[in-house]
């Protein structure tokens, strides 16, 4: 639901949490083998041809025999455990040309120069986080080695003393998590769209 | 034989492999690297007998594998862009050296500004230098070009250096079935390299790219080079029919394309050429009697071939995936030049498209062939046409708002 809302997306959405899955089975959030297993899904590939292409292709990177297994064993899984819908197929639409002139415009416009200052706050990078850091002041006694160690610059603090994070920008690398003396940061999944 | 899934790098590694190269010289570049980082893993665990050397540039890199190639051994290099322009001079000093070094190019669009997507502007600005040209659209082509080059090019008669082409990202790290044949039919199309006229040994010492003082020296060694890249167009047929004859797939200069009864022709080159081939489908469906012509061997220039597809059409659009600032498409000039005297020649159109990989969506391809049937109605052809969508402009004017101009 949040996806389609907030993607506006009109058409049915089916949702595989293959980051779980994969933390479960792998160990770590590194789901490539998992995607590609949902997508061989839905192209209708059979699944001799996905564990024959997860042997060979990780057969190349991975060395460890158990990793590759594990690899093997949750793609399988994620490929069955899909259930992909049936689709009308409509009539194609062709739209028409929207070519246009291009006006010419002189190099103040036109050069590969950017005058305005300031504008990299607007990359935000806190999408990637696959965990975020969160915070229990009862524990926390402001030591300040977690606002030292982010390598972002991405925790602040409040008028009171206490660091908070810029879920902005903060990219889930957890060594506040694991610098914090305490132990009082904690960390949750992120489950959003 | 059974195909594999393969990117446009790895089917150029196997080709450099299957052609047991001695010396490969390497510098990296987006978006070719895979290409030799395949070949080292390959010579580190083995597989491969040959000599890898890493150099530091491109400059340095040619420079080694054309020599190479002067002492007699089978050389190969790959670059890009930025790369291929960093070499450039050498580019001339090896052609001018006639040995045939095979030097893959996979394309991208030239800085300033930067980026890292396909178009033509690298390698075509090699086309003066003596380097022979091949334009691949698959990753099989890619495969078979190489050695197709190497045949091509150790041909006494040829002895030229080659560029064998593909585009970055859409054919370079995109799989596609390919074939991969085994070394024993390759050995049975591609002989061992044993040069008459450039080599290496103590007991026959020889200077190799010496000066010239003097016009007609200069100009004889010149125009030799272009006798012999002519000379390439008949030894390349002669290629491609042992090449089909050991491998089952035929090629040649040209590719036609629903080419028959075309009375509307888009004139492609390279991967985006597949695009061009669906837009031909789609007008077809409309009724229009659209064809495509591919070009793949672009030096030599197959001027008669072109000259025989393109005759009697109505209407022709080169789609240049390239620009000469200030001039227009580059192949669109190379075109006209070679219809200029037909007696029936086509009304001739230029089109710019897929600079830096910019798509050309069927829209954009609707629009050319209303122009073509325009020009065709009104007997007046307009100046070059830069392709570009409302939607991109919309997207454009929003980067330049963050930008802070306009």
């Amino acid at each position: 639901m949040e996806a389609s809302a907030k993607y506006k997306i009109t058409a049915r959405v089916i949702t595989l949490d293959i980051t779980k899955i994969s933390l479960d089975m792998l160990g770590s959030p590194i789901f490539s083998t998992l995607a590609g297993a949902v997508a061989s899904r839905i192209v209708d590939l059979k699944e001799d041809s996905l564990r024959a292409a997860v042997e060979k292709e990780l057969s190349e990177i991975v060395t460890d025999r158990g990793l590759l297994e594990k690899n093997v064993d949750a793609s399988l899984y994620c490929f069955n455990v899909i259930t992909p819908v049936e689709i009308k197929t409509a009539e194609v639409i062709q739209k028409g040309s929207s070519v246009i002139t291009m006006p010419f415009e002189t190099a103040e416009v036109s050069s590969p120069a950017i005058i305005a200052t300031g504008n990299t706050p607007l990359r935000m990078t806190g999408n990637w986080r696959v965990f975020r850091p969160v915070w229990n002041y009862d524990g926390c006694t402001r030591c300040m080695n977690c606002v030292a160690r982010c390598p972002d610059a991405c925790i602040l603090i409040n008028e009171d003393g206490f660091p908070y994070t810029d879920y902005n920008n903060c990219k889930g690398c957890l060594i506040c998590v694991e610098e914090c003396p305490t132990k009082t940061l904690g960390m949750v999944r992120e489950v959003h769209a | 034989m059974e195909k594999v899934m393969l990117t446009g790098n790895v089917a150029a590694a196997w080709g450099v492999r299957l052609a047991e190269v001695d010396f490969i010289p390497v510098f990296p570049v987006t978006p070719q690297t895979e290409i030799v980082e395949t070949l080292a893993k390959w010579i580190s665990d083995g597989v491969m007998d040959c000599r890898f050397v890493t150099m530091d540039s491109e400059h340095s890199m040619i420079t080694a594998a054309g020599t190479a190639s002067a002492t007699g051994a089978r050389a190969f290099t790959a670059t890009s862009s930025q790369g291929l322009l960093d070499g450039f001079e050498m580019l001339y000093t090896v052609a001018g050296w006639r040995v045939p070094l095979v030097m893959v190019n996979v394309t991208r669009g030239l800085s300033s500004p930067i980026t890292l997507e396909p178009d033509h502007n690298d390698v075509l600005a090699a086309r003066d230098s003596g380097f022979l040209q091949i334009h691949c659209e698959t990753c099989q082509e890619v495969l078979d070009s190489i050695l197709m080059a190497y045949r091509l090019v150790e041909d006494e008669r040829v002895l030229l250096p080659i560029i064998v082409n593909m585009d970055g990202f859409y054919l370079s790290f995109t799989r596609e079935p390919v074939e991969v044949p085994d070394v024993e039919r390759v050995r049975r199309f591609l002989p061992l390299y044993q040069p008459r006229h450039a080599f290496f040994k103590a007991s026959q010492p020889m200077a190799q790219g010496v000066i010239v003082l003097g016009g007609s020296v200069y100009s004889y060694f010149k125009y030799q080079m272009h006798l012999a890249s002519q000379k390439a167009l008949e030894v390349y047929k002669e290629v491609c029919v042992e090449f089909e004859k050991v491998f089952g797939r035929n090629y040649d200069t040209i590719e036609g394309f629903m080419l028959d009864d075309a009375e509307y022709v888009l004139v492609m080159t390279n991967s985006f050429s597949t695009i061009g081939k669906a837009a031909v489908k789609r007008a077809r469906e409309k009724g229009m009697k659209a064809g495509l012509l591919r070009l793949k061997l672009l030096r030599p220039f197959p001027e008669e071939d072109i000259k025989g597809a393109l005759k009697g059409r109505r209407a022709v659009a080169v789609i240049d995936q390239n620009i000469s600032i200030g001039e227009g498409g580059i192949l669109h000039s190379e075109i006209a030049s070679c219809l200029y005297n037909l007696k029936h020649r086509p009304l001739l159109l230029s089109f710019i498209g897929g600079l830096g990989g910019k798509n050309i969506s069927p829209g954009e391809f609707v629009f050319i062939f209303n122009k073509m049937i325009k020009g065709v109605d009104t007997e007046e052809v307009e100046r070059c046409q830069l392709l570009y969508t409302e939607e991109e402009w919309n997207e454009m004017a929003g980067l330049k708002r963050i930008a802070g101009k306009g």
